[in-house]
């Protein structure tokens, strides 16, 4: 695959993951995106709900107009209620919440940093049962509630606050891996010579079952589509081989099927014999669960040819999701090579 | 005052049970009309039952604001004439079956007859257990060659509608949920009359919310506004409400934030009626309103929620403060002027324009 010369930009990821965009509060994230590729496209857009989309002119026009899709937002908190003691009730949205006790947040704009509170194991009645979510507070030091209340943190998200940095041989642990991965390849793209045009929608809201895709779908009215994911890994030590889904240092991951998409026999078959040709590392999802914005661009308007390429995470919809450069860069070589295909 | 009362009272009477609403759309645009003083520029009905009324502005291309608030009520719809002129009713919407038995429902056939929920004696019943709503039949006191001229499998009918005007401007009713927001959407479109240059607005009373929202699937294709207040009724504290869930009574309308809407939007509202009492609700994920449909329709809707706090939702004595009404007039009021001066939300183009690849 390294004929193709198409290297991973981890500077671009680093910034991408480290920038906020939980679920509604995107704009960060968006503005970065805009940043990036507003010098490499032809039409640079924001929609009314925060959807970026963007058109780059390739060197011929597809019959049917292709769409590349990545959702901006990441999994994460806001501020429910400020308690008497200036500790902070929170919602999450996308989380089990035994990822969440004891780990570092940064709250809204201004990133002020919490961290959310942790039971002392001494007062635990019973150590076996795992933590409820409304047990839990964001602590941000505040002495009592009016200190809280005057730093506007009501209503405001949480994020978290978690680096950036390589792991091990060749892999990546960061937060929102799901889905800065998917912009970061968009990105790439925009700054490539294309051979077809390509219509870049980077949406909002996915982790909310999509919030976003349907306005950007219908606004594009692509024939085609190539969802860019971040996927669940669950390829740990001692687990079945059939319970792992898929697996990191395994290539990128294009799913027949998932919790909410039938992806298009045709481009899936398409995606397989280009990474035979090109001997570039493929694997597909050995159970159908989870979901993309696929499922809401399969059923705009006349209906899309949908087909995903996925990052496989571990420990995804946590602080400290891993994944593999490696498969970043076959997600990468694929999609250049599968918008020259068609 | 007693005459916002008195339009409120008129709109809880007129029954629009979810799914059956365009029996009374009509009423319902007549209603309005009067109340806003013939302010509206335009009104009709929309195949599924929502009632659009519109106030133009006379310039061509305005934008557009859309107030939605939802015209259907829970209610319920006949599925087996009885013997001995017993009904048996399924709930339309989610209904609480603590509230039905003894309770009274007024039954929409041919004519309007009344009904009330059996319950058994305390006499005769050792048993705790709540009953499935299903369960419970009700009780015409028709003979049944009488019931059954009036009746049939699919007649709707509502909880019985009563207003009472309780102390300190508080009322207590059946189908404040949303009947409320009606009437605080058409006191705000009177209280706006002919102040915008720029903006048309649009009232959306949508039907089927009670039922997933039928109505707000439709509100793109039918008005693609630009903007869009999805008003609601929220929860007020009552006993045993866990403090900071929820708002207060007469503490003024809320507003919500939630990742299905508007972050941008919300914030100018906030803004713009910052010398109103609003209370603040965070509802992360879903608001449980048409605002969790509007963001993915269409070319997608800037949507914003606002609410007016009442107590005992869903039952036939939902209890609100008509300050709060007002209050929610007042915010719609000073929204609507300052987005006619300076309209959010819009798409805007960083590079390329409307013209080119991306209309």
């Amino acid at each position: 695959m390294m004929s193709l010369n198409r290297k991973m930009d981890l500077e671009l990821l680093e910034k991408l993951c480290l920038a906020h965009g939980v679920s509604g509060y995107e704009d960060e994230v968006a503005d970065l995106i805009i940043d990036t590729i507003k010098d490499n496209c032809d039409t640079v857009m924001k929609d009314g709900v925060g959807n970026v989309i963007a058109f780059k002119k390739g060197k011929k026009t597809p019959k049917e107009p292709i769409m590349l899709c990545a959702h901006m937002d990441e999994v994460g908190f806001s501020v429910k209620h400020i308690n008497d003691d200036g500790t902070l009730d929170f919602l999450e949205v996308g989380m089990s919440p035994t990822v969440l006790p004891s780990k570092r947040v940064l709250v809204g704009k201004n990133r002020i940093p919490g961290v959310i509170s942790s039971r002392p194991v001494h007062l635990s009645p019973d150590k076996t049962h795992a933590v409820k979510q409304a047990d839990l507070v964001i602590d941000i030091g505040a002495k009592d509630k009016a200190q809280a209340e005057s730093l506007g943190v009501f209503g405001d998200y949480a994020a978290f606050d978690s680096d950036f940095t390589l792991l091990g041989d060749g892999l990546v642990k960061a937060k929102a891996l799901d889905d800065r991965i998917g912009c970061a390849v968009m990105c790439m793209l925009s700054g490539c010579e294309l051979e077809n045009d390509v219509y870049f929608a980077f949406t909002v809201g996915e982790e909310l079952g999509g919030t976003g895709a349907t306005a950007a779908t219908n606004r594009i009215k692509p024939g085609i589509c190539l969802v860019l994911e971040g996927t669940t890994a669950s390829d740990l030590y001692g687990y079945e081989e059939k319970d792992k889904v898929c697996k990191v240092r395994h290539g990128a991951v294009c799913p027949f099927m998932d919790g909410g998409t039938f992806y298009d026999n045709g481009l899936y078959k398409t995606i397989l014999d280009l990474a035979d040709k090109n001997s570039i590392k493929v694997q597909t999802k050995t159970k159908v669960a989870g979901g993309t914005d696929g499922a809401r661009i399969q059923r705009c308007g006349k209906g899309t040819k949908v087909v995903a390429l996925s990052l496989p995470c571990r420990y995804i919809h946590t602080s400290s999701s891993v994944a593999s450069v490696e498969d970043m860069e076959s997600i990468l070589c694929l999609s250049k090579l599968f918008i020259g295909s068609i | 005052m007693q005459e916002l009362k008195n339009f409120l009272k008129d709109l809880v009477y007129t029954p629009t049970v979810s799914g059956y609403e365009k029996m009374s759309a009509d009423n319902i645009i007549d209603m309005c009309s009067t109340f806003s003083g013939g302010i509206f520029t335009e009104s009709y009905i929309t195949n599924t039952g929502s009632v659009v009324m519109v106030k133009k502005c006379g310039k061509e291309n305005a934008k557009k604001l859309c107030f939605d608030a939802h015209i259907d009520t829970i209610g319920f719809a006949v599925s087996e004439v009885c013997g001995d002129g017993y009904l048996r009713l399924l709930p339309l919407g989610g209904i609480d079956s603590n509230i039905l038995p003894s309770s009274e429902v007024l039954i929409l056939g041919k004519k309007r007859i009344r009904g009330i929920f059996s319950s058994i004696p305390p006499h005769l019943s050792r048993s705790d257990k709540l009953p499935e709503a299903g369960e419970l039949l009700v009780d015409t006191g028709l003979t049944d060659e009488n019931l059954r001229e009036i009746v049939s499998v699919g007649t709707p009918a509502m909880l019985y509608p009563h207003f009472k005007e309780l102390l300190e401007n508080r009322i207590s009713s059946v189908s404040l949920d949303d009947k409320i927001c009606v009437a605080a959407a058409v006191l705000a479109v009177k209280n706006i009359g002919e102040s915008l240059e720029n903006t048309d607005i649009y009232c959306y009373f949508s039907s089927g919310e009670e039922r997933g929202g039928n109505g707000s699937h439709h509100i793109y294709e039918e008005i693609s506004p630009d903007a869009l207040i999805v008003l609601d009724v929220n929860f007020a504290k009552e006993k045993g409400s866990m403090e900071g869930e929820y708002g207060l009574l007469s503490e003024g309308a809320m507003m919500s934030f939630s990742s299905q809407t508007s972050i941008k939007f919300t914030r100018f509202i906030l803004e713009c009626a910052k010398d109103e009492k609003i209370q603040l609700v965070n509802e992360m994920t879903w608001t449980g309103t048409n605002a969790d449909v509007s963001a993915r329709v269409g070319l997608g809707i800037p949507t914003a929620v606002v609410s007016i706090p009442i107590k005992y939702m869903h039952s036939s004595v939902e209890t609100a403060d008509m300050n709060d009404v007002i209050s929610c007039a007042n915010i719609l009021t000073k929204t609507a002027a300052s987005y006619d001066k300076n309209p959010v939300c819009l798409p805007v183009y960083f590079k390329g324009g409307a013209n080119d690849e991306l209309k």
